[in-house]
């Protein structure tokens, strides 16, 4: 754990330690006061008072006090300074190393885990900073001086005092084996709850409409009775160790008490002595009270910083800074084959195509048979198990990453546009175009007729934040990039979702220009717009086992001509005919 | 959490009277540490509310934005935009830094305060009580006595102070959004329950306005019983509207909304999903079992007539070659289905339902012919003698409707049966003309 | 107090039991000062012209036997303080999703899920 914090520090080293070194002061300056009211009592029980060193010693004690406050105060503020600045290192370093890792990476469950680790875990890392590390030390020095000066004092009273206090620390340390397991209990059941919630607020519309009460509703229900079962036999498990434990720690009197009566009978210990033991008894066991609740922090913050240097020691993609560029833009698939981390079985079997610079290729094939993986090794999301993939003669990983994507334009499903102007979405196509050189791709992409009518044009903002664009709107946004981007390959998902007949046709006509004398690897699901491509490849579960032109393909009588059928037969149904 | 808290106020009460009993003016002096530590707290707490203010508006800047960065991730570098992206990404960060840090330096000084404030009874008792004590109005045991008992006094106040602080932001917020959720005005519903003989659906004069901008503009039409009634339009035109209004999902700004001659606000709202079903666009599965994802059609439904309905929807030779079958688990942890098999599945919900209005979203997305014809089946299974309205796309698949109408900005524009539509030579011929374009598009 | 009512609303049906546990707490606050109360004594003992052991032994004793019954009080009221906190968010979280379901969809676009 020490070790995992000091590498988290990194440059802000000095800075923690200091403000550990800190804590560590101001809980040796926190035992004075005690000692104050030692000499406070022995100046009352002598003789003849000296009122005079007694006020001094009163006035003594406010300052103490104060000096204390500034030490912790100072301390507790380098604290935060150094969680902040190792949080931003820590999250500069994350995102850094972001744009690093394969875009495969960035799959549905790895983004969201990826933002709970670089938004809550980091920020979680923070408590653990700020709050939690100081404390733990004070908890730890404070009793730690006090102890000393109580055995520097008196040897018998001070063994006294600590008695129970040793048995309930030696409760706890037997006790702490069961620990990891009790937390891990508790934290299982905690994310279950929370993503039955989840799934339970998201899927509010289906079970509005059928009509599921909460009552009847019975997963959900299950699920909270489960966690509450879960948490109150978690909450029994632990309360006999912490009851003793407190038991141990609050009662140190019952000891100091008869001891100290009995050693004062034998003169062996003066009355002001024992005042103080009878002051400090109670407080001491009090400042053990919190130790108890760090264990559990720890043990769970850890967990945080477990996760968050996953991420920073995530796989990276292989890179070069600098290499040539790619000179011609034929596409050619050896014998690849490819499986996703982690998973034995192959998803692609020896795949093997060569596209033409300047042809189209079409992927056909029923859903979730590595259609889109084929298209994404392309742009490496993944790199290759097996084989290779050349674009011209030389082989993808050859290229910096960086040259290699700027001669692909991607147009996916999925489409993502920031929280920013039109304008500027379009231009990520091509940082330095001007206003001219956008509006002439959007106008190629068909959406320079909607863009006008929006009440800022160009500058009006869209997406989380802004404007709602409709489906269509946004996917010619994406055809728009591509084109002002003018990469001489292109891979396209082909438009997919039916929108409506207008939006349908204007969304055709950018995709026609975007794919206008490029070579053009295409992920086809309706049959009939890819008759007139150059070569079709059919891939079903994960081989290619047809390929070549359509009117080959149909007459062959295999899978492209059973699902050239279905196409028909399909486009011939009506609701209800 | 909240009793303990309880108990500590009560402590330091019941404290303060006994040392009442026992010396007034000491008892007077420990007590006055009280306000002034309650006037610290007060003005540590304005304090840290205003810089948490800017914290947290930073803190909402900086979550969005990794969201953004993550999410944004393939675009970001498909198109070369590392290094600007990450700069903005570091400047972020970095307000989020100094924003932090000025929050810590300026909640420094009313936390000192507070601090010696809480401990402030023992610096007052004990000159206090020295002075008592010289001037020999205090015994000596009654001044020992309060010199131990002090910190167990400031103790409790702090504890009860410190720990009312720590509620009162992050669980006393939580506690506000729960009662909040729970005063919300539910839909109206209606004493008496009724039930449906017929069930055709009219609209009156229907308006639906929302966020303060107009949906719907006075909508009226008819859907008799079992009919097919097809919605075309634009996006964005009101078609989902309309059929959110039938199973109100909202309520309606003017005008009604009836089913059998009834208001459907007269009817209780378990009974009036009970009439429909809906295939929604997005299909929404559970992390269960197939089975019971199927059966949130009819909650009492036995295994067999699950499985039937799963038949009629085609999806039983898909689920029986599963590992686990109707019971495989779906979602994260389960088995990953299509999207045309998710699709089926939400069909073999409605067909189990068994319910007279159909409402559909007429399937979507294009995945492939094969999934595409089975899809097909399906609705026709589930369309039988009911009464439908459906969200077209593809016009071809309602060119045997009884009627059709036709949105445009949330007004009907016109409705009639496919041929008089064509021969009207307006919005619906346009759409037509622009499909028939489409379909025959090559790349 | 703002608090304590707000806590009162959302125990809805539990309203009992909370107070129970309520007046528990309080309780215990004035128990808890029960050892003080022992401590002063054997202070006033120990400063008295002539210390009688035997007193100061069955003070101890006293104070023991306090420490036991607050413990053992603790324990029971901490584990039902826990359990009714449990089923209380348990009965919250129910009453809260059969709410969800009544209100109008509109409301799930005003509000983020989460």
């Amino acid at each position: 754990m020490l070790r995992d914090l000091i590498r988290l520090a990194g440059k802000r080293k000095a800075k923690l330690i200091s403000s550990c070194f800190l804590s560590i002061i101001s809980s040796g300056l926190s035992v004075i006061p005690f000692l104050l009211i030692y000499q406070l009592l022995l100046l009352l029980f002598s003789s003849n008072t000296n009122q005079e060193n007694t006020w001094f010693l009163v006035a003594l004690l406010p300052f103490v006090y104060t000096i204390m406050y500034i030490v912790l105060i100072y301390a507790y503020d380098l604290s935060h300074r150094a969680a902040y600045e190792i949080l931003y290192d820590v999250r500069i370093e994350l995102g850094q190393r972001m744009t690093k890792l394969p875009l495969g990476y960035f799959n549905e469950k790895n983004t969201g885990e990826t933002e709970t680790i670089m938004n809550e875990n980091v920020e979680r890392l923070e408590f653990f900073l700020a709050h939690h590390l100081p404390e733990t030390i004070t908890t730890i020095f404070v009793p730690g001086f006090l102890a000393a000066l109580l055995f520097a004092l008196d040897w018998w009273m001070a063994m006294a005092s600590t008695s129970l206090i040793i048995i309930a620390l030696v409760i706890i340390l037997l006790n702490a084996r069961k620990w990891q397991g009790m937390v891990d209990k508790f934290l299982t059941a905690q994310s279950r709850v929370n993503s039955t919630i989840v799934e339970y607020t998201q899927g509010i519309a289906a079970i509005k409409a059928f009509n599921q009460t909460a009552e009847s509703f019975g997963k959900y229900r299950k699920n909270m009775a489960m966690w509450r079962n879960t948490l109150v036999k978690w909450s029994k498990e632990t309360a006999l160790p912490f009851t003793l434990y407190q038991a141990f720690i609050t009662s140190p009197l019952v000891v100091i008490i008869p001891v100290g009566v009995w050693l004062y009978r034998h003169e062996t210990l003066t009355l002001e002595m024992f005042l103080l033991f009878l002051l400090v008894g109670p407080i001491f066991g009090n400042l053990f009270m919190r130790i108890y609740q760090f264990l559990r922090y720890w043990l769970e913050e850890k967990e945080c910083m477990d996760r968050v240097n996953k991420l920073r020691y995530a796989k990276v993609l292989p890179d070069y800074e600098e290499g040539r560029s790619p000179s011609r833009f034929d596409i050619t698939f050896r014998d690849v084959s490819f499986s996703y981390d982690g998973d034995e079985k192959n998803v692609l079997h020896g795949i093997n195509f060569h596209v033409p610079q300047g042809t189209m290729c079409a992927l056909v094939g029923p859903s979730g048979t590595g259609k889109t993986t084929i298209a994404r090794l392309v742009p490496r999301f993944w790199d290759v198990k097996n084989g290779e993939i050349l674009i011209g003669e030389c082989n993808i990983k050859d290229f910096p990453l960086e040259r290699l994507l700027s001669c692909i334009s991607l147009v996916f499903q999925e489409i993502y546009l920031f929280n920013d102007t039109i304008l500027k979405n379009i231009r990520l196509g091509k940082p330095e175009a001007t206003e001219e050189e956008v509006k002439a791709a959007a106008c190629a992409a068909r959406c320079d007729e909607f863009i006008e009518k929006l009440p800022d044009g160009y500058n009006t903002l869209v997406g989380e934040r802004g404007l709602g664009l409709s489906a269509g709107e946004k996917q010619r946004i994406c055809i728009a990039r591509a084109l002002l981007k003018d990469a001489p390959i292109v891979i396209l998902d082909e438009a997919t979702a039916f929108i409506d007949p207008e939006n349908e046709k204007l969304i055709q006509e950018a995709v026609n220009n975007l794919v206008k004398d490029r070579t053009v690897l295409v992920i086809a699901h309706m049959l009939s717009t890819i008759t007139n491509v150059d070569q079709i490849l059919v891939v079903e579960k994960g081989r290619i086992v047809e390929r070549g032109k359509h009117k080959e393909l149909v007459k062959e009588g295999g899978l492209f001509s059973r699902m050239w059928e279905a196409h028909i037969s399909a486009l011939g149904w009506g609701i209800r005919s | 959490m909240e009793p303990f808290f309880l108990s500590s106020l009560i402590s330091a009460s019941v404290l303060s009277i006994f040392f009442l009993i026992l010396d007034w003016r000491m008892a007077l002096a420990a007590v006055s540490a009280v306000p002034l530590a309650l006037i610290a707290f007060t003005y540590a707490d304005r304090i840290a509310q205003r810089v948490t203010k800017a914290r947290e508006e930073s803190l909402r800047r900086t979550n969005s934005l990794i969201v953004e960065f993550i999410q944004g991730m393939p675009v970001i570098k498909v198109f070369n935009q590392v290094a600007s992206r990450f700069l903005r990404f570091k400047e972020t960060m970095r307000d989020f830094r100094d924003k932090n840090i000025r929050s810590v330096v300026s909640t420094t000084i009313p936390s000192m305060v507070l601090l010696t404030c809480t401990s402030l009874s023992v610096a007052v008792l004990l000159p206090l009580g020295l002075y008592f004590y010289f001037k020999d109005s205090l015994s000596l045991s009654t001044l020992v006595f309060f010199i131990i008992a002090a910190p167990s006094f400031s103790d409790s106040i702090a504890h009860y102070l410190f720990g009312y602080m720590h509620t009162k932001s992050p669980i006393g917020q939580a506690m506000k959004h729960i009662s909040n959720i729970l005063k919300e005005k539910p839909l109206h519903e209606p004493e008496a329950d009724a039930e449906l003989k017929c069930f055709d659906i009219v609209f009156v004069n229907v308006s639906f306005s929302y966020n303060g901008q107009p949906v719907l503009k006075d909508i009226s039409f008819e859907i008799p019983e079992q009919s097919v009634t097809a919605l075309v339009g634009a996006s964005g035109a009101g078609k989902t509207t309309i059929t959110n209004l039938i199973a109100r999902f909202w309520d309606v700004s003017s005008g009604e909304v009836r089913i059998g001659g009834k208001s459907i606000r007269d009817l209780k709202l378990d009974r009036l999903l009970a009439y429909i079903s809906m295939v929604f666009q997005e299909v929404i599965l559970f992390n269960d079992t197939i089975l019971e994802n199927i059966r949130l059609g009819s909650k009492d439904a036995t295994d067999e007539e699950v499985i039937s309905a799963a038949k009629a929807a085609r999806c039983h030779e898909f689920i029986e070659i599963l590992p686990d079958g109707y019971n495989a688990m779906i979602g994260e942890r389960g088995v990953n289905l299509s999207a045309g098999e998710r699709q089926r599945i939400s069909i073999a919900r409605a067909i189990l339902k068994d319910s007279p209005i159909i409402i559909l979203d007429e399937a979507t997305v294009y995945i492939d012919p094969e999934n595409e014809k089975l899809i097909q089946d399906a609705i026709t299974e589930l369309t039988k003698n009911k009464t439908v309205l459906v969200i077209a796309h593809r016009l071809y698949t309602i060119t045997s409707a009884d009627q059709i109408l036709v949105l445009d900005e949330g007004r009907i524009v016109e409705r009639s049966p496919h041929e008089e539509l064509l021969a009207a030579n307006g919005l619906y011929n346009r759409f037509w003309e622009a499909q028939k374009a489409s379909s025959g598009w090559k790349l | 107090m703002g608090m304590f009512r707000e806590s009162f609303f959302l125990a809805g049906n539990n309203k009992n039991r909370l107070k129970f546990i309520f007046s528990l707490m309080a309780l215990r606050g004035i128990v808890k000062i029960l050892p003080l109360l022992i401590l002063y004594l054997v202070v006033l003992e120990l400063l008295s012209a002539r210390v009688d052991l035997g007193k100061i032994l069955v003070l101890t004793a006293i104070l023991a036997t306090a420490f036991f019954v607050i413990n053992i009080w603790d324990h029971y009221l901490a584990l039902s303080a826990m359990k009714l906190g449990h089923k209380l968010s348990y009965d919250i979280r129910i009453s809260l999703s059969d709410k969800l379901r009544k209100l109008s969809l509109g409301f799930f676009s005003r509000r983020p899920t989460g």
